[in-house]
């Protein structure tokens, strides 16, 4: 379970700037468990670094995870181009819907 | 600082430009941003480098949030350089560098340009406002500094002063010392460096250690320069500016070999920095140390900065040294090994650029090639590495990067291809290079006395034989048998000898096979590819054409 509160107060509590956050959290990573599996079938091992990166500095808002744990195992094996085990991106497309819900949930909460 | 963050008119009238290709993080920013008096209008965001450029070529910023790792190839600190090296943005916009990673290299290589601020994420809200307005606060100070510095009408002993006040003033006084410090050895001010130094009051930094470095230099102290240095560095194993600085002094005092040591350790430290790689490979030369040679050109293929304007120039620069290893490499052991290597060099170095970018990269393997076919005699196969060199960039030779014209014209003129080396060199004339070596050695090349009487006395001839023969057969065929002797590889006169010869129903089978093998590569200039169909269909008295239309390339 995520923990939002130091989210909320890296935005200082702001209702308005949480909502406008976490809706484009879901407008661009909301399928992120899916770009994770097209980019591991397609053996883009570039962008998958990138997106893990990205995905990365903005889940690290929302405490330690086991996600960023994750995450930063497919940077470490992607960076230099190579391939990436493929338990780490099943490991990705299991706990990232879990993160969305949670997302929508804290959303539904917020409103 | 602290109290200034409630002050929300601090904020209103700054504008933020945050580059970022993770649009989540660019909003987070900006919202934390906006909750310190920031207006949404005054704070735009950029998801590419690219859409960065756009920005800035519109407006001002006051500060660059730049995010370190942008996309593929292509970092904040890349971006921050291309900007300042395009005149895009000048010392009054901050840049703040953003990253989760906070390795060895990714700071180093950070601090190694412009950019002093950096902030790690997850990015606390009031860290992030204190550093938006020490940045402010410090490009003041950075610009009232240097404009003191370069005020002539000032002499040294007033300007001391209000510097060290500037510094002591300061919320970043080594930020600020650094600037005035390295501004005053840039101008080498060594009076009024000489009195700073013996007034600060902040601890040893880098900067500090590179101007004391330089003091010392100046007086002639090198021996002391050299340990004050070495010291510095043991106490601080990353400082690179510090390591420049040696392997600058060990140069001037011909210890080549301790230059090389610290020029490889600088350039370990911040792989993706051109001056530094062409330093430590200059260097690896001159010892003929190979295996640092080849390492270096494996860890700048993995770091190349694609955005960087001078990519191909390092390249080019590098592959040079390499010629010169190969040149004196007498065992065949060492030589197949370079070349394995230098496989691999450029295949990793494609790799990491875009696809035009590829296109220059893979005329430059054929240049390349062509030169190691020329160190081993093989003018045959140099020839036809010539044309696959050029080929590909018959439609729009203005295109091509100026070193690479460079390059090429060397070639050509190595082969009598005049027609081209003279047609590129009439392009590099008029076009402005981010490298003033080639800049001038363009221009010396066309002040060259002994290559413009080579090619004045090939045109003469070739203008000779036209005239005085009058497509009078046998003796046009006679007179160009006598010029491929001397020329044996100008396409353009095998042409003519080629048309002369079906005139006189000679069968002159070597040349016919040379023309048929670059026709059937297509690499001839499609004037010519036309032409030769023409004379097959409408016989041999077509004249031939010139390789370019020039009025219309230019």
């Amino acid at each position: 379970m995520i923990n939002f509160k130091p989210f909320f107060t890296v935005l200082d509590n702001d209702a308005e700037s949480i909502n406008i956050v976490l809706g484009t959290y879901l407008e661009e990573y909301g399928d992120a468990h899916i770009q994770f599996k097209g980019l591991f079938d397609s053996q883009n091992w570039p962008e998958l670094y990138l997106l893990a990166h990205s995905l990365k500095g903005i889940l690290v808002n929302f405490g330690k995870q086991d996600i960023i744990l994750v995450l930063e195992q497919i940077e470490a094996q992607t960076c230099k181009g190579e391939a990436v085990e493929k338990i780490l991106v099943d490991k990705a497309s299991v706990i990232l819907p879990v993160i969305k819900k949670q997302v929508e949930q804290a959303l539904l909460n917020i409103a | 600082m602290e109290d200034q963050l409630n002050d929300k008119s601090k904020f209103k009238d700054l504008v933020i430009l945050i580059v970022d290709d993770s649009k989540t993080s660019a909003v987070l920013i900006r919202q934390q941003i906006s909750a310190f008096g920031s207006l949404y209008c005054n704070i735009d965001i950029a998801s590419s480098y690219q859409d960065a450029i756009k920005h800035v070529e519109h407006r001002f910023y006051d500060v660059l949030i730049l995010d370190y790792h942008l996309e593929q190839c292509i970092n904040g600190n890349e971006l921050a350089t291309l900007l300042n090296k395009r005149k895009l943005i000048s010392n009054q916009t901050g840049i703040i560098l953003v990253s989760g990673d906070t390795s060895q290299e990714t700071v180093l290589t950070v601090l190694s340009g412009e950019i002093q601020h950096f902030i790690k994420k997850p990015i606390q809200i009031h860290a992030l406002g204190i550093k938006i307005l020490s940045v402010c606060a410090d490009k003041r100070s950075v610009n009232l500094a240097q404009n003191l510095i370069e005020n002539s009408y000032i002499n040294h002993i007033d300007k001391e002063s209000p510097l060290l006040g500037l510094i002591e003033n300061s919320h970043s006084p080594i930020i600020i010392e650094s600037a005035i410090l390295d501004r005053v050895v840039k101008n080498k001010q060594w009076v009024l460096l000489s009195s700073l130094l013996s007034h600060s009051i902040t601890m040893l930094h880098m900067s500090k250690a590179c101007a004391f470095g330089h003091l010392y230099c100046h007086k002639g102290e090198t021996v002391e320069a050299i340990s004050f240095l070495e010291e510095f560095l043991l106490g601080n194993p990353l400082a690179h500016q510090v390591m420049d600085k040696l392997a600058e002094i060990f140069i001037a005092n011909e210890r080549y070999d301790d230059a090389l040591n610290v020029a490889f350790r600088s350039f370990e430290c911040t792989p993706s920095i051109n001056e530094r790689m062409l330093t430590a490979t200059h260097l690896a030369t001159q010892q003929h140390d190979i295996e640092k040679l080849l390492i270096i050109g494996k860890t700048f293929a993995l770091n190349l900065s694609i955005i960087d304007p001078s990519w191909l120039n390092a390249i080019v620069d590098y592959c040079e040294c390499v010629l010169e290893i190969i040149k004196t490499s007498t065992m065949a052991s060492q030589y197949n090994q370079i070349l394995k290597m230098m496989k691999r060099f450029f295949y990793l170095t494609k790799k990491r650029l875009t696809a035009p970018q590829q296109l220059f990269l893979i005329s430059y393997i054929q240049v390349f090639s062509a030169q190691v076919s020329l160190l081993r005699d093989n003018k045959a196969v140099a020839h036809h590495s010539l044309f696959k060199a050029i080929s590909p960039h018959y439609g729009d030779l203005t295109k091509l990067p100026l070193v690479l014209k460079l390059k090429i014209i060397y070639l050509a003129d190595q082969f009598s291809e005049f027609w081209l080396s003279e047609m590129l060199l009439k392009l590099s004339v008029m076009k402005n290079s981010c490298d003033k070596k080639i800049e001038q050695e363009i221009v010396a090349l066309t002040l060259d006395a002994e290559r413009n009487k080579t090619v004045g006395d090939f045109l003469l001839k070739m203008d000779k034989t036209r005239v005085s023969c009058n497509f009078e057969s046998t003796h046009l065929f006679e007179q160009y048998q006598k010029m491929v002797q001397s020329y044996p590889y100008s396409i353009e006169l095998q042409l003519l000898f080629f048309q002369a010869s079906i005139l006189c129903n000679s069968n002159e089978n070597k040349i016919m096979q040379k023309i048929n093998l670059l026709q059937s590569d297509n690499l001839l200039p499609p004037n010519w590819c036309s032409w030769l169909k023409r004379i097959g269909k409408e016989g041999a008295l077509v004249a031939l054409p010139l390789a370019f239309e020039s009025e219309e390339i230019i």
